[in-house]
């Protein structure tokens, strides 16, 4: 047994090229690191995670017979594994290994070389002494269920659907429209290939509805997600079709009778109209009728049914009802989609004001119905395309570009010369965006089409008459210009779909200061959720055109049959244990725990370790200390406390981070390089509340000056929000409360939540430091009282 | 007006000016790295047929730093101030304000910008003594005897139709504004 | 409705018609007015180019008046001044310096300013639901067949501030006034497109542009006649018309009303009590024409 061993470390210090070893003195920290108690090898590296570092790593457990190792270097979301590997490598289990951020926490977020030199070697200090605790960890297994349910059935929905179909896997396709398609097929054609959209994309919705594998699920949201990954349970909300899938031969009988001729259509962008029993549209999967309840004669005043009598086939049910569904999948999809900016709120562009001013989806359809002008069903012959309505526009609407506008501008005017040969498209620009494949030469051919091009974003759009009158600057003439128009599109800003933010907290996933969905990692984790076996795609992760949307399909189904694939899925090993013992069976441990994986039996608390998630919360709580937490075991926790408080950092103050958000949030601080005292040092731990009054007066004795809790805004262990805050509030201020007792200020003791988003929030050190300066004096007689206490 | 080569070479860039008026602007001054030539300003303003510079290019002129093109320029007296730039900027750029400011620097600088003083100081002259604001006395005080004399008789039609006085208009706390004055300006000298 | 009036430097002047008019209809609509005593100059956006603090310190004195008074709101027919006393409040809430010198330069008149008197509009407070219900009821004579250019300006709609009345894009008080009034709105484009104010005196050439534009194109709009609720517009667009005719060689003849003035002439009141015929444009053939006018 490793534990029982005399513990030899071996450190390896990173220069990461250059991130680290500009800022941190690392051959001091080496120097330092070398004579810490149980060393018996430090080595430094320009790049750790290199194999030339690899190799140093286990060249140096074969050497030297470690038998534990401490790697300080990048944040261990980045290459904890890398690492592990190492050791199991090496034959050295994965859980001897301890990782200290000397990058985001040290070196991106401090300048002064020498303080951050003096903090590393704190840090360090604080992984070797609780490197002396680690003990060996097996983790557990436990199978997953071979099946996806995809949200949005747009047209990254359905190849993400079909691709893993095709896999072998059980897709359940959840749309909350009566047919699945998606904003694809309200489009014309596609660019820069000029592909009929609805061409190439029906074929596809033909075969995900024929698909074995697939099973689809219209008018239909996901409104509570369960379980753990490989075994999520979906609970989806269905609303009522009033007509028969099954059934319905899409005859048409029904319509025709049907009333209420003047509801507007959807499909056509509200350019056209349909009844209250309706198609979505012609390709339309399911292909049957639906009811909408909102604009039926029957369900608005009781009478009428005219279409039951219609409907030979009795496929018609009035009865239908809304209702719910669990769904149990390993993992999870969301392809959600875009929406279209309601541009009226932008006066300028007078929307709203004259049918001939119409946004560019409205466009795609009036290309679609003939490419006349609405008000008078004439040729159009000047149009103008106006560019950037309510993109890029940070103080007006949406801060970011919304990408595809600059070549659905393109395409339309392109399209447009080509319905009517005599039209004269202008497109206004504020910058031309083709970058892409085959797309600038998409924009030489509209050049050569005789399509205008003005750069300067158009001011005003104001109804004149039956024309339309826009007054912009052409920049590059440094020049007014007023033209009248037939008819004016506004290229408006694409909206993360109505329902995104709720869709993705369901399934812990934040959205990001545009809305859109917010990926694990930007660029090496593009597709997955911060959630084990939550993946998202296409433009619910921003605005996208069809070719990005389907490569991101493809990848998100890549992960999750990566995931599911191996049939089980590995279960942390970090969970709480029952010290007997000590146990006398009080229970009080039993309110705390969030998942109810403790009981009583025999006269002793036990745990469940299948529901239990490794918060920590019980351990602080339990009396009798009888509880405690694997791989952040009482022992290897103090450890860290004393070796961090160690060293000439003053003030010092311990920021006890929560494991999920806030050590991200820290982290992200650093990437966005930020900067905050050197006086903050993080010790990571599973929840803030694994951290209790011991802990803190162990800080003080051990020399820190005062204690930061880290929380994560949106707790990961199961409370609600609002619960979780206040629990964590009381938390500290009870803390707090204790401390007085001692005589010790509680402005030493403070407390943030966070969320990913806003990490910036972690701002607050500063504030933290001073108040720490500005405190009341830790006294003699509170030092000698906190000892006290320890002691007996 | 400006007169220029159209080529903006380094003797005329002045490194400060930016960061000058960016101080003079406070959290407002924030916004002005942020402008991305979209020309919705100039698009808007009803002014800028008349400009030498529309007020976008006066923006790229204030990023590259070329002060006295900027505080020459005829775009700066010609802003009437109607805030159409401001409401429709898409980063928040408070352009009528940056003119103002422009304006206030011009003002300041004997360098710039003669005849345009006169109004803003025969403006503040008719206020300061009468305690309310008079076209008439204005005019008489801004034009010159010729141009009065050619417009005697569009100012005798006026008169008829009772649109002007030939005696100013006096608050009858004139004495009372003229303290508010005194005051004001009287900090503003002790703290330079 | 009661509240404190401030008529403006220009109600002396060339908006003489539109103190006297708004005084009438706002007795005939039961709008009390309280003068400001010995009110001055607001500052005008001129004194706020040369200093920000003397202007909001013009503005406060007003204000203080009116508290002093024992009123809370106080209206003002003059966009330009309203837009000067919106602003002065709004500087002196959010930069503490201001507020301490222009607390000081108070005290040496003795008067104080606490920052709370509200600023509104005389198309405001005319052109509340309220107020458009009331008008409804006693319109007389209905200006039917008149067709009404609303002009709103500028300084009236812009900058937006957090108790704007009105949008500044796309305006509807004056549509709606029009309405009730029973003539006819104009959909106009240039409806706040600015006049060029002050320019006039400045650089005539380009004022005369500015304003034979917004001239021509309510004529194109199909306008008998324009309305405003600003004294500097009214002066550029009255006043100033023959002179455009004349540099531009055009026949315009656009009579230009005050709002008060057409809500007068729906409420019979007599031409003369609202200074028709202050106007350089006379509108009483149109109006006649219109059988407003006999």
């Amino acid at each position: 047994m490793v534990s029982s061993e005399e513990p030899r470390i071996g450190v390896f210090i990173c220069h990461c090229g250059g991130n680290i070893s500009d800022v941190v003195d690392v051959e001091k920290v080496r120097e330092a690191a070398s004579k810490m108690p149980g060393v018996v090898v430090a080595e430094t590296n320009r790049y750790m995670c290199s194999k030339t570092g690899l190799d140093l790593i286990k060249d140096s457990i074969k050497k030297y017979g470690l038998n534990r190792v401490v790697e300080a270097s990048c944040t261990p979301r980045m290459h904890l594994n890398t690492f592990r590997r190492a050791l199991v490598d090496t034959g050295l289990n994965p859980y001897l290994l301890d990782m200290v951020n000397i990058r985001e926490h040290c070196s991106w977020v401090h300048t002064d070389k020498d303080t951050a030199t003096e903090k590393a070697i704190a840090i360090v200090r604080g992984s070797v002494m609780r490197a002396h605790h680690l003990e060996p960890l097996q983790p557990e297994y436990r199978p997953v269920e071979r099946s996806v349910m995809v949200v949005g059935g747009g047209v990254s929905g359905i190849f993400a659907s079909l691709e893993l179909a095709n896999k072998g896997y059980q897709v359940y396709l959840v749309d909350r429209k009566p047919s699945i398609g998606g904003r694809m097929m309200q489009l014309s054609k596609t660019f820069p290939t000029l592909d009929c959209s609805t061409c190439i994309l029906a074929p596809r919705m033909v075969e995900v509805g024929q698909h074995p594998n697939v099973k689809i699920i219209t008018l239909a949201e996901p409104v509570k997600v369960s379980g753990s990954p490989g075994n999520y349970d979906v609970t989806l909300r269905i609303k009522p079709r009033y007509v028969d899938v099954s059934n319905c031969a899409s005859c048409g009988d029904c319509a025709k009778k049907c009333p209420m001729k003047r509801v507007p259509n959807e499909h056509e962008a509200g350019l056209a109209y349909r009844t209250a029993i309706y198609l979505p549209f012609p390709q339309a999967i399911p292909q049957a009728y639906v009811i909408d309840p909102e604009h039926c004669l029957y369900f608005q005043k009781g009478t009428c049914k005219v279409c039951a009598k219609a409907c030979t086939r009795g496929a018609i049910n009035f009865d239908d009802k809304e209702r719910l569904e669990t769904i149990r999948v390993g993992a999870i999809v969301l392809a959600t989609g875009i929406d279209v900016m309601d541009p009226s709120p932008l006066k300028e562009y007078s929307y709203g004001q004259h049918p001939d001013i119409v946004t560019n989806l409205q466009f795609e359809r009036l290309l679609l119905q003939g490419m006349l002008r609405p008000s008078d069903k004439n040729v159009p012959k000047k149009v103008a395309f106006i560019l950037c309505v309510g993109s890029r526009s940070p103080e007006r609407a949406q801060a970011y570009c919304s990408k595809v506008c600059c070549m659905i501008a393109l395409k339309q005017a392109f399209l447009l010369k080509e319905f009517h040969a005599e039209s004269e498209p202008w497109v206004f620009y504020t910058d031309m965006r083709a970058a892409g494949k085959w797309y600038e030469e998409f924009y030489t051919r509209c050049r050569e089409h005789g399509v205008k091009f003005v750069r300067g974003r158009v001011a005003e759009v104001k109804p004149n008459g039956s024309s339309i009158t826009l007054r912009a600057e052409d920049t590059l003439l440094g020049a007014q210009i007023e033209e009248n128009f037939d008819l004016v599109v506004l290229s408006t800003a694409l909206l993360p779909s109505i329902g995104t933010k709720e869709v993705g907290q369901l399934v812990g996933m934040d959205t990001g200061p545009d809305g859109f969905l917010l990926e694990k990692h930007y660029k090496l984790e593009p597709v997955d959720g911060a959630w084990t076996g939550v993946y998202a795609a296409g433009c619910a992760l921003g605005p996208k055109d069809v070719r990005e949307s389907v490569v991101e399909a493809m990848s998100a189904a890549s992960r999750a049959s990566t995931f599911l694939g191996g049939g089980k899925i590995e279960v942390s090993p970090e969970k709480a244990f029952v010290i007997e013992d000590l146990c006398d069976g009080c229970g009080v441990c039993l309110q705390y725990c969030p998942k109810n994986a403790l009981s009583i039996s025999n006269g002793k608390a036990t745990i469940n370790p299948v529901s239990c998630i490794g918060c920590g919360i019980c351990v602080p709580v339990c009396p009798k200390q009888a509880i405690d937490l694997k791989h952040n075991t009482e022992k290897q926790l103090l450890a860290s406390i004393y070796g961090v408080s160690q060293g000439n950092l003053k003030p010092l103050i311990v920021a006890f981070t929560e494991k999920v958000v806030g050590y991200r949030a820290a982290d992200m601080y650093g990437l966005d390089r930020r900067k905050y005292p050197p006086n903050i040092v993080i010790i990571e731990v599973p929840t803030t509340r694994r951290v209790g009054l011991k802990h803190v007066l162990h800080a003080f004795n051990a020399g820190a000056d005062g204690v930061v809790f880290v929380e994560a805004e949106d707790n990961w262990y199961g409370l609600s929000k609002e619960d979780g805050l206040k629990q964590f509030r009381g938390h500290v201020s009870q803390i707090q409360r204790e401390l007085r007792k001692f005589g010790v200020d509680a402005a030493r003791v403070m407390a943030v939540a966070v969320t990913l988003p806003q990490y910036y929030k972690l701002e607050i050190f500063d504030t933290v430091v001073n108040r720490v300066k500005g405190a009341k004096p830790l006294t003699d007689d509170a030092k000698a009282k906190i000892k006290g206490v320890l002691s007996s | 007006m400006n007169t220029w080569s159209r080529k903006i070479t380094p003797d005329m860039m002045d490194p400060n000016f930016e960061t000058t008026l960016r101080k003079k602007l406070g959290e407002k001054g924030e916004k002005i790295p942020l402008c991305f030539q979209c020309g919705v300003c100039s698009g808007s303003c009803p002014v800028a047929f008349a400009m030498d510079f529309t007020p976008r290019q006066i923006m790229e002129l204030i990023k590259l730093g070329v002060k006295d093109l900027v505080l020459n320029s005829s775009t700066i007296w010609l802003c009437a101030a109607c805030y159409s730039c401001s409401v429709r900027c898409p980063q928040g750029v408070d352009l009528k304000q940056v003119m103002d400011t422009l304006k206030e620097m011009a003002l300041e600088d004997p360098k710039y910008s003669v005849a345009e003083k006169a109004f803003y100081e025969k403006f503040i002259e008719v206020v300061r003594k009468n305690g309310r604001m008079d076209e008439v006395a204005l005019y008489v005080k801004l034009m010159p005897k010729s141009t009065i004399m050619r417009n005697l008789g569009f100012g005798l039609k006026l008169y008829q139709k009772g649109k002007i006085h030939l005696s100013p208009t006096k608050s009858n706390s004139a004495d009372q504004v003229a303290k508010i004055f005194e005051k004001v300006l009287a900090k503003e000298v002790q703290q330079q | 409705m009661k509240y404190a009036y401030y008529p403006g430097c220009s109600a002396d002047t060339s908006g003489k018609e539109y103190d006297k008019s708004f005084r009438l209809v706002a007795e005939a609509l039961g709008v009390k007015l309280v003068d400001v005593p010995e009110w001055n100059c607001c500052g005008s956006h001129v004194t706020y180019v040369f200093n920000p603090t003397l202007a909001a310190a013009l503005s406060a004195r007003n204000l203080g008046l009116v508290e002093k008074i024992g009123e809370e709101i106080v209206v003002t027919t003059c966009s330009g001044c309203y837009q000067t006393l919106k602003r002065s409040n709004q500087l002196l809430k959010h930069d503490g310096e201001a507020q301490n010198r222009v607390k000081n330069a108070l005290e040496a008149v003795n008067l104080s300013y606490s920052g709370n008197v509200k600023v509104r509009h005389a198309l405001e407070v005319l052109t509340t639901d309220e107020s458009l219900a009331t008008l409804s009821q006693k319109v007389s004579k209905p200006l039917k067949g008149l067709k009404v250019a609303p002009y709103y300006g500028c300084a009236l709609v812009r900058p937006k501030f957090e108790d704007s009345f009105d949008d500044p894009e796309n305006p509807q008080s004056l549509d709606r006034l029009i309405k009730v009034l029973g003539a006819e709105p104009v959909p106009y484009s240039d409806k706040v497109r600015c006049c060029g104010g002050v320019l006039i005196m400045k650089r005539e050439d380009v004022g005369l542009e500015m304003i034979r534009r917004l001239l021509v194109d309510a004529k194109q709009a199909g306008a008998d006649c324009i309305v405003t609720p600003c004294a500097l517009c009214h002066l550029n667009l009255d006043i100033m018309q023959p002179k455009v005719e004349q540099s531009f060689k055009l026949k315009i003849n656009m009579p230009i009303f005050f709002f008060t003035q057409l809500i007068g002439l729906a409420l019979s009141l007599k031409p003369s009590q609202l200074g028709l015929d202050n106007h350089m444009v006379p509108p009483v053939t149109l109006l006649q024409s219109k059988g407003i006018l006999i």
